[in-house]
Formats: structure tokens, C-alpha cells, sequence
């Protein structure tokens, strides 16, 4: 019955709807018919012909009204009526451009930013990680836990042969090491971005390869003939495709490899950068033996089906601490750290990106509310032409429906607008490549973004258009037409509030870019302990087959020689490891005042570096005390090291640190014949910022003479060479290259970048995040500048009558002007009021974003506090002003 | 737009196919007969007449048709479809059951 009920109307609905000419002719003539004899009979009972009329037709309740009440009936009116809304809507936004074009603009920013956010988001955070089982791939560390001081370190060849032996959770557990290898035997050669890596890191991943095959166990392991797997960038930018790659041989780093296989592009591990994957069985030899040496090792895993990452971590936890038992020397604070690989990779943006998140939604708010009360105070002059309508037989659902089609006109522009406004910001972004955005460069807008921003532009819709529309049609019904003015002024009390919200969210945004940007000054401003302008870095890898020990340090010594005599070079140097580029060589360091006891070493690591005697001027690290290396720190003088202050002050409090003596190298393999190697405390350099600019150094740093190496650096490392120059230091690349070329072609030349680069690299994240936050404060208070300036110049023009008797009756221009200011600022201090404790609650949210200012920093609230007013002054001050000119007998005139 | 209701919600839908069940009527008449029938009791306004005239045409329950009169003039006449037959005879069902089961609740007495 029900169903049919439904289904009979059909016919007729589309009759009338597609037949509407002659539905409305039978209406009419229905009723006419119907006012005709009631007419009659009207007439018949003695009634005048006029009174007979008069009566029929207000039996009827209004013609034109049961017409309105028939049509609605017929159910047609929805999709009929929507159209009519639609072109009605548009009309009406044609007629006021003004009000148009900044709904749209604002409504675009705020859906606009974002679509962009969410894109961002989606695409880093939300979308899972490219293998075909990433929720159970998991990468594994190791933690060093002593004094309550956390260590992280890679993982020790040793603990992880045993890790392999015990573990259970694992269908497949492998390391990986980042290995960057030369590629020869081709027109010129290239450095390429490559990794040493366990077949089970590839078999964990699950990525099929484009060709080929990925390593079988038996290339996995130290002998075995050499084997390569290449990135599809490669394979097509340097193979030009070739289809027959496979099995091919190439020369890496002067050994032949054969290509066994062809990675595409969605191989991402260990980065996407990686161009070429070898067997890191083949390198097993030189594995350290001691437990102690963590060589730079990643571990990857993928968890058997079923085992939580919960399970995986306690099992590790065991068996980290069997470990620890068996080997108390060295691994008795050793535990493991079980992370899945999505945390990994989201764990360092995760929190910039739902702040920024949160405050685009805010922006988006103030827009909505912005633009609500915008239409209020459109609205509000419209009361008169809804009362019409209505008188006319309009139906309250039939207004509102008007006025949110309007308001979804609005919100649709806007919303195209925004897309289009996302779509060139994340162009830029993708372009500009920040390397602190994992997988920046697969965001784009998608169908999920679309669809995102679809839903938007339909909840911004209701949220700016539908109060507004209920409070417009719910005054009509009340109203008599002369009344309407007064009623308009009476709604308008609860535009203020409007107001507040505007200003308090505005202050939350506003507080939050200060303390960013308080935040990024002061990590513009860190001691960096080095001087990174007018300086030079660049990689040297020499091929190791044609260098012994001695042969190296030569090269270097003659390749120093020959930059220190280029023009415009006023300092060079060579270092195993530079600032803020990433990784360190670590140690435990022993001074000559405390028991030598590897099992109970309390003190902190040391980060080393095997530098030239010219590398502190070169980089600019001043010296403290002492001297730096000279050439007589040879391979046959006494060792000798420099340490930074930090050391100094750790290790001898109070006392002169020269010719005091640390050890870190043990040539004894036991702890009872440690045999230490002793090295002289020669100079005191100032601390440098090594690894980031924000962590507190609890580390301490030793420089050794690259000509006495480090005992683990007696297998060749690659050195950065430092020029400071004269003129921008770009200039020198090329002549140094030159030099490079003129000792040994075979040497690649690598990472050429300047340390200002290193540094802007640091600042990055911060910089972007500053910026977005600081546009989107900025906007939000424009957006409630918009606000305040609405609100009270519609009052003011709706007071015009009064202010002209007030004016009439003697008040004076200024008593106008404060009259209307104090109006306007009642708001504004409510909504600072709840937007200082509203900040105050939520900057607990961006405290681990901040550095070097506190999250209820006095400065920056009262300077937020300060341009808030300024605005406010000038956003109440015109509409105010313009009150004061109003004069008494245009008032008068006024309506 | 509070429409003046002396009816119960429903009910005039119940009243119009009954009065159209015995034979086709034009809504000047149905309006009238309604009245006639129930003394004036029951004043159906021509405004709520034709909006509701028109809904149960559009449920399939009525069939609309313009027609000459036997005066000569022509009128849109309404008739019940079979659909409406069966709405007619279930609804009276219920009316029948509501209103005695009401009329018992009032005529209950103190024992």
C-alpha cells in the first residue's frame, strides 16, 4: 500500500512537471469554477453581487494562496521550486557583486587552505604506506638506557645475528645500510644513492620488481659472485630501458656486479632517493666483531600474520634482555626499540601537520562565521521582501530553502575557487621538495580530496546559511511591514556574539604564528658554534683499491695544498664527518681522572671527527685554548686529540684541560687488557651544533688529527672537504674540481652544497610551518577586522535616525564617534578575554613545536593583544567617523 | 500558516472518499454535501478543501476529470479509483474501531 502509494503519483508528477502550462491552467480554472457558483449560491441567498464575491473568495483563504497550497500538494514543487531557487540565487548575487565576490573570496581561502591541509595530511599520514602488508612492517633500534639518559643507536651486527637466531614475530627480518656507490664504465661516471640491504629487507617490503628478480639468499652472504638491483629512474634515465638489462653486468665502485633485477618507482626503502640495492651479505667481512660497535645499521621486519606490534616488542624486550645477561659488558643497558614503519616515517610531522590542521580549520570557522554574519546583516534588509514573499503565499520551508540555495551557490563558487587555490599552493609545495615531508612528492588532489572538499563546501553551506535563513524567515511572521525596522535593530544584538567568536579564534591563531615566529627567530639565532657563511662542502670518495692508509692521507694533504693556493680560498680543510649534514661517528670517551671500566662507563658519548689542521678555520670553530693539529701531528708523533668546552668543563672542572689525557681506543680485546690508547688534550674549540639545532648537547666532541685516525677509521673514510672563500663560495666549485681531477680523475666529487644550505635545511620545517601560520593568522584577522567593520556600519546605518535626534539634541562629533566606539568594543574585549585563555589551553597542543619561548610568553601575547587593538581601532574608528557625520536633517530624511 | 482545522488530522481525507464513493462529485460539491450532511457541523474550508483534493488525487486514491454538467457547464469531477475503494473501506474499518473504543472511554462511569 505504502509502496504504492509512491509509485502511483509517478505518472502524474511527471505530467505536471513536464506539463506545467496546463496543470496551472486546470488549477486555475478548477477554482475559478469553484468561486463562480459559490457566487451564484451566494447570490442566491440575497447576498450583493461585490458581498458575494467578497465572502466566496474569503472562504477560500486567498485564491493565490490554495493555488501555492494545490501546487505544493502535488509534490512536484521540490525539483520545480529548486531551479526556480537556483536561478533566483543567482539573480540576487548578480545584483550585489560586492557581497558576492567576498563571500566567494573568503569562502576560497578558507576551503582552499583546506583542501591543501588535507591533501597534505591524506597523502603523508592517512594513506597507507606503499607495500603490500605495511601494517606489519617494523624497523627495530637500539636504545642505550643509562642515568635515565636515552641513547639511540643503530643496530650492532652482533645483537642482530642473535636477534635473527631467537625472534619469532618475524616472517622476515633484515638490515639495511645506506651505501652510496660510484657508478663507472659509462660515458661519465655518476654517484649514486644506494643501499646495502639483506634479501629479507627486500622480501619484507613485498615490492615485486619491474624485471627480473630480488636477491636469492645465496647472493645474500659474504663470497657470493656480486649482484645489484636497480631503481626504474636508472634503469630508464641510464640503461635508456633496456629490456635486456637483467643479467647485464655494471661496474660499482670499480667491481662488476650483475643487475639481477629492476625496482619501479613505488620502491621506496630505505628512501626514495635509492637508485641502487647490493647484497649486504657481500659485505659481512667487515662487520665489526664487538658487540659494542653499532655500525650504522638499520633493521626492517615484517611480522608474521597475527603478531601485533604489541607481541613483537615484549619478544624483543626478552630477548634484549638475554642479551644483556650474556654480555653484560657491553649490552647490560642495551634495549631494543620496536617501531612500525608507519610511525617511523609519520612520527616527525605528524604534529606540525595537525597543528597546521587545526588552525586552517580555524580560519575556515571565522570565514563561516564571517560570512553568516554577512548574510545576517544582508538578510536583515531583506526582511521586507521575505515578508512579501511570504504574504504571497511562501511557505517558511520554501524561504529557508531560497536562502540556503543561495548560501550553496556561495559556497559551490567558493569551493571551485579553493580547489583551484589548493592546486596551485601544493604545486609549489611539491615543487620547493621539503625533505622534512615524507612522501611529499606523490600529494596531489585526488577523488578522497575531491570528495573532502565537496563535503566542505556542502557543511559551510549550513553553517554560514543556515542560522542566517532561520533567523531571517523566523522574523517575518511576526511582523507587521511598519515594524520592521525596530525588529531589524532588535535581531542585530546577537551579531556581537558573532563577533567574539570571530575575535576569540582570530587571537588563538594570532598567538600561535607570534610564538612560531618567536620560535624561528630564535633558531635563526642559535650559536652555531661554526660560521656557515662564505663556506663550501664537498664529499671526496676515494676508490678504496688504489688507496692504503698512508696514500689517503697524502691525497688529502697534496688536494689542500692545491685549493689553499686558488684565489679568493682564504681557508681549507678536511673532515670524516661535518655539522648539521646528519650521522657522527660515536664513542665512549674515558678521561685520564676516572677508572678505566668499559662495563661501568657513566660518562657521555663522544661524537668524533678525523679533521685537518686547517678544518676549524675552514669551517669556523674558534678556538678556546690551546692549538689546533699542525702538520707535525703525524701518524708517527704522539696522539693527540682536541675536545670542545663541553668536554673541557665535564671532564676537569675547573682546571686547565691541556695536556690532560682521554682515551676511547682499545687495541686490548678484553676488559682485563683494555691497553687504552692515550691521547693529549692539545686544544679547547668551541661546542657545535652537530646534529640539529634544538636538542640539548649532552654529548661531548673530539677532533683527531686525520693523519692519527681513529682506530675505526683505519678502512678508508669519505671525507667532506671545506673551503671558506672570499666571494660567494659557489664560485670555487668548479677550479676544486679541477684540482680533484688533476690528482686522481677516478675521484667523485659529491653533495656539493654550501653550510648556509645545511642550515636553511634545518630551519625548514620551522620556516614552513612559521610561514603557513603566519599567513593564516594574518588572514584570520583581516577576516574579523571584516567582521567588526560590518557589524558596526550596519548599525550604524540602521541608527541613522537616532544618531541624527542624538546629534539634534546637541551631542557633539566626539560624544557620536565614542558613543558608537564603545558599541563596537564591548565584543571586541569579550571575545580577547576568551581568545587569551582560550590560547592559553591550547598552546599545550604547539609546545613541542616551540623552542627558545615559552608557551605563555608574556611578550607575545601582548603584542598579539597590541595589533588586535590597532585593528580594532581602525576597524570601529571608520564606521564611527562616519556616524559623526551624519547630519541632523539628513537623518530626519532618512527613510 | 496554521491552517483552521475543525477536523481531526485524517479525517477529512475519510470524509471526501466517502462522500465521492456514492457518486462522482466537483469539489463545490463535495464541500457542499459535507456540510449538508453534518448539519454544519463540520465546516471544511474551501482553502484546506483543495489542497487536500488535489494530494489524493496525486496518492492515486481519486480520479480527476473535467466533465459537462447536466446543466450544461463543465466542472472537474472527482471519483474514487479502485485504489481509493480499498483505502476507503480499510480507514472506515478504523475510524469504526477508534471511535467506539472512544466513545466507550467517555462513557465510562464511576463504579
Amino acid at each position: 500500500m505504502r509502496a504504492l502509494r509512491w509509485v502511483c503519483p509517478i505518472p502524474l508528477r511527471l505530467y505536471a512537471l513536464f506539463h506545467r502550462g496546463a496543470v496551472e491552467r486546470d488549477l486555475a480554472d478548477e477554482l475559478r469554477d469553484h468561486i463562480e457558483r459559490e457566487i451564484e449560491e451566494n447570490v442566491a441567498r440575497g447576498m450583493t453581487l461585490v458581498e458575494a464575491r467578497r465572502k466566496a473568495i474569503l472562504a477560500m483563504d486567498g485564491i493565490e494562496r490554495s493555488k501555492e497550497e494545490c501546487r505544493e500538494a502535488r509534490g512536484v514543487r521540490l525539483l520545480e521550486d529548486l531551479l526556480q531557487d537556483l536561478h533566483y540565487g543567482a539573480r540576487m548575487l548578480r545584483k550585489n557583486p560586492g557581497y558576492a565576490a567576498l563571500a566567494i573570496i573568503t569562502l576560497g581561502l578558507g576551503i582552499g587552505a583546506n583542501t591543501a591541509s588535507f591533501s597534505v595530511i591524506n597523502t603523508v599520514m592517512l594513506r597507507p604506506l606503499p607495500y603490500p602488508s605495511p601494517d606489519r612492517l617494523v624497523t627495530l633500534s637500539e636504545v642505550a638506557r643509562q642515568r635515565g639518559r636515552e641513547e639511540s643507536m643503530s643496530v650492532s651486527w652482533q645483537d642482530y645475528q642473535d636477534w635473527r637466531k631467537q625472534a619469532k614475530s618475524f616472517q622476515y627480518l633484515g638490515v639495511f645500510r645506506g651505501q652510496n656507490l660510484t657508478l663507472t664504465g659509462m660515458e661519465h661516471a655518476e654517484r649514486l644513492v644506494g643501499a646495502m640491504v639483506s634479501a629479507d629487507v627486500l622480501n619484507a617490503t613485498g615490492i615485486r620488481p619491474l624485471l627480473g628478480r630480488t636477491f636469492v639468499n645465496e647472493e645474500d652472504a659474504p663470497g657470493a659472485a656480486p649482484a645489484a638491483m636497480l631503481s626504474e629512474r636508472l634503469w630508464r634515465s641510464r640503461f635508456a630501458a633496456a629490456p635486456d638489462i637483467v643479467n647485464q653486468t655494471i661496474t660499482l665502485d670499480g667491481k662488476a656486479y650483475s643487475v639481477v633485477g629492476v625496482f619501479p618507482a613505488s620502491m621506496r626503502f630505505p628512501s626514495s632517493l635509492t637508485d641502487v640495492w647490493v647484497p649486504l651479505g657481500l659485505y659481512v667481512k667487515s662487520m665489526p666483531r664487538d658487540r659494542d660497535n653499532h655500525p650504522g645499521l638499520g633493521t626492517l621486519g615484517l611480522l608474521n600474520p597475527h603478531v601485533s606490534v604489541d607481541q613483537a616488542r615484549s619478544e624483543m624486550g626478552t630477548i634484549a634482555r638475554r642479551i644483556g645477561q650474556q654480555f653484560p659488558e657491553t649490552n647490560s643497558s642495551v634495549e631494543v626499540q620496536l617501531t612500525s614503519l608507519y610511525e617511523n616515517t609519520v612520527s616527525g610531522v605528524r604534529k606540525t601537520l595537525l597543528v597546521l590542521l587545526g588552525a586552517v580549520v580555524f580560519v575556515l570557522l571565522i570565514a563561516c562565521v564571517n560570512l553568516a554574519n554577512m548574510t545576517l546583516a544582508r538578510g536583515e534588509t531583506r526582511v521586507r521582501e521575505m515578508a512579501m514573499r511570504s504574504a504571497l503565499g511562501a511557505s517558511r520551508s520554501r524561504l529557508l530553502r531560497q536562502l540556503l540555495m543561495e548560501s550553496s551557490l556561495l559556497a559551490a563558487i567558493g569551493g571551485a575557487l579553493g580547489l583551484a587555490w589548493a592546486w596551485v599552493a601544493l604545486k609549489a609545495l611539491v615543487a620547493s621538495r621539503p625533505s622534512s615531508i615524507p612522501r611529499v612528492d606523490l600529494i596531489r588532489i585526488d577523488i578522497q580530496v575531491l570528495g573532502f572538499t565537496c563535503l566542505l563546501a556542502v557543511a559551510v553551506a549550513l553553517l554560514f546559511g543556515l542560522w542566517p535563513a532561520l533567523q531571517i524567515t523566523s522574523l517575518k511572521s511576526r511582523l507587521a511591514f511598519q515594524e520592521l525596522g525596530t525588529a531589524a535593530s532588535h535581531r542585530s544584538r546577537l551579531r556581537p556574539l558573532l563577533v567574539v567568536a570571530e575575535i576569540s579564534l582570530a587571537m588563538v591563531l594570532l598567538v600561535s604564528a607570534a610564538l612560531m615566529l618567536r620560535t624561528f627567530s630564535a633558531l635563526s639565532h642559535v650559536e652555531l658554534g661554526f660560521s656557515p657563511e662564505h663556506v663550501i662542502t664537498m664529499r671526496l670518495n676515494l676508490p678504496g683499491r688504489n688507496y692504503s692508509n698512508p696514500q689517503w692521507v697524502s691525497f688529502y694533504h697534496n688536494l689542500l695544498s692545491r685549493v689553499e693556493a686558488l684565489p679568493a680560498v682564504q681557508a681549507q680543510g678536511v673532515s670524516s664527518s661535518t655539522p648539521l649534514v646528519g650521522g657522527g661517528s660515536e664513542s665512549n670517551i674515558f678521561p685520564d681522572n676516572v677508572p678505566l671500566d668499559p662495563t661501568k662507563y657513566q660518562g657521555p658519548g663522544c661524537t668524533f671527527s678525523a679533521v685537518s689542521s686547517g678544518y676549524f678555520a675552514a669551517m669556523g670553530i674558534p678556538l678556546l685554548k690551546g692549538r689546533t693539529f699542525t702538520d707535525h701531528d703525524s701518524s708517527t708523533s704522539p696522539p693527540v686529540i682536541v675536545i670542545d668546552e663541553v668536554a673541557a668543563r665535564t671532564f676537569w672542572p675547573d682546571q686547565n684541560p691541556i695536556g690532560r689525557r682521554v682515551a676511547f681506543e682499545f687495541a686490548g680485546r678484553t676488559v682485563q687488557d683494555p691497553r687504552p690508547v692515550w691521547r693529549e688534550v692539545v686544544g679547547v674549540v668551541r661546542t657545535v651544533h652537530h646534529y640539529d639545532l634544538t636538542s640539548n648537547i649532552s654529548r661531548v666532541q673530539g677532533y683527531v688529527p686525520y693523519a692519527q685516525p681513529p682506530m675505526w677509521f683505519q678502512t678508508l673514510p669519505v671525507m667532506t672537504l671545506v673551503v671558506r672563500t672570499a666571494i660567494p663560495p659557489e664560485k670555487v666549485v668548479n677550479s676544486v674540481r679541477d684540482e680533484v681531477a688533476a690528482l686522481d680523475p677516478a675521484v667523485p666529487v659529491f653533495s656539493v652544497r654550501t653550510m648556509t644550505e645545511y642550515v636553511d635545511g634545518v630551519l625548514e620545517q620551522p620556516k614552513l610551518s612559521t610561514g603557513l601560520m603566519t599567513s593564516f593568522g594574518t588572514l584570520a584577522l583581516l577576516l574579523a577586522a571584516v567582521g567588526i567593520y560590518g557589524v558596526l556600519s550596519y548599525s550604524v546605518s540602521q541608527r541613522t535616525r537616532e544618531i541624527g535626534i542624538r546629534t539634534a539634541l546637541g551631542a557633539s562629533r566626539a560624544e557620536i564617534m565614542r558613543f558608537i566606539m564603545r558599541e563596537g568594543a564591548r565584543p571586541i574585549i569579550v571575545g580577547a578575554i576568551i581568545g587569551v585563555f582560550a590560547s592559553l589551553a591550547s598552546m599545550r597542543l604547539i609546545r613541542g613545536l616551540l623552542y627558545g619561548v615559552s608557551a605563555t610568553d608574556r611578550a607575545s601575547y601582548l603584542s598579539v593583544l597590541a595589533i588586535l587593538l590597532v585593528i580594532s581601532l581602525i576597524a570601529t574608528g571608520l564606521p564611527a567617523l562616519r556616524a559623526a557625520k551624519i547630519e541632523p536633517l539628513d537623518a530626519l530624511r532618512h527613510e | 500558516m496554521s491552517k483552521p482545522t475543525d477536523l481531526v488530522q485524517g479525517t477529512l481525507d475519510l470524509l471526501i472518499l466517502k462522500v465521492v464513493a456514492l457518486r462522482p462529485l466537483n469539489g463545490w460539491a463535495i464541500g457542499k454535501r459535507l456540510r449538508q450532511t453534518s448539519d454544519d457541523t463540520l465546516q471544511v474550508s474551501d482553502g484546506s478543501l483543495y489542497p487536500a483534493l488535489h494530494k489524493l488525487e496525486q496518492q492515486g486514491v481519486l480520479r480527476a476529470e473535467w466533465k459537462t454538467t447536466d446543466t450544461g457547464r463543465r466542472a472537474k469531477f472527482y471519483s474514487l479509483t479502485r485504489l481509493g475503494r480499498r483505502h476507503l473501506e480499510k480507514e472506515t474499518g478504523n475510524w469504526d474501531r477508534i471511535s467506539t473504543a472512544i466513545s466507550r472511554v467517555l462513557r465510562l462511569k464511576e463504579v
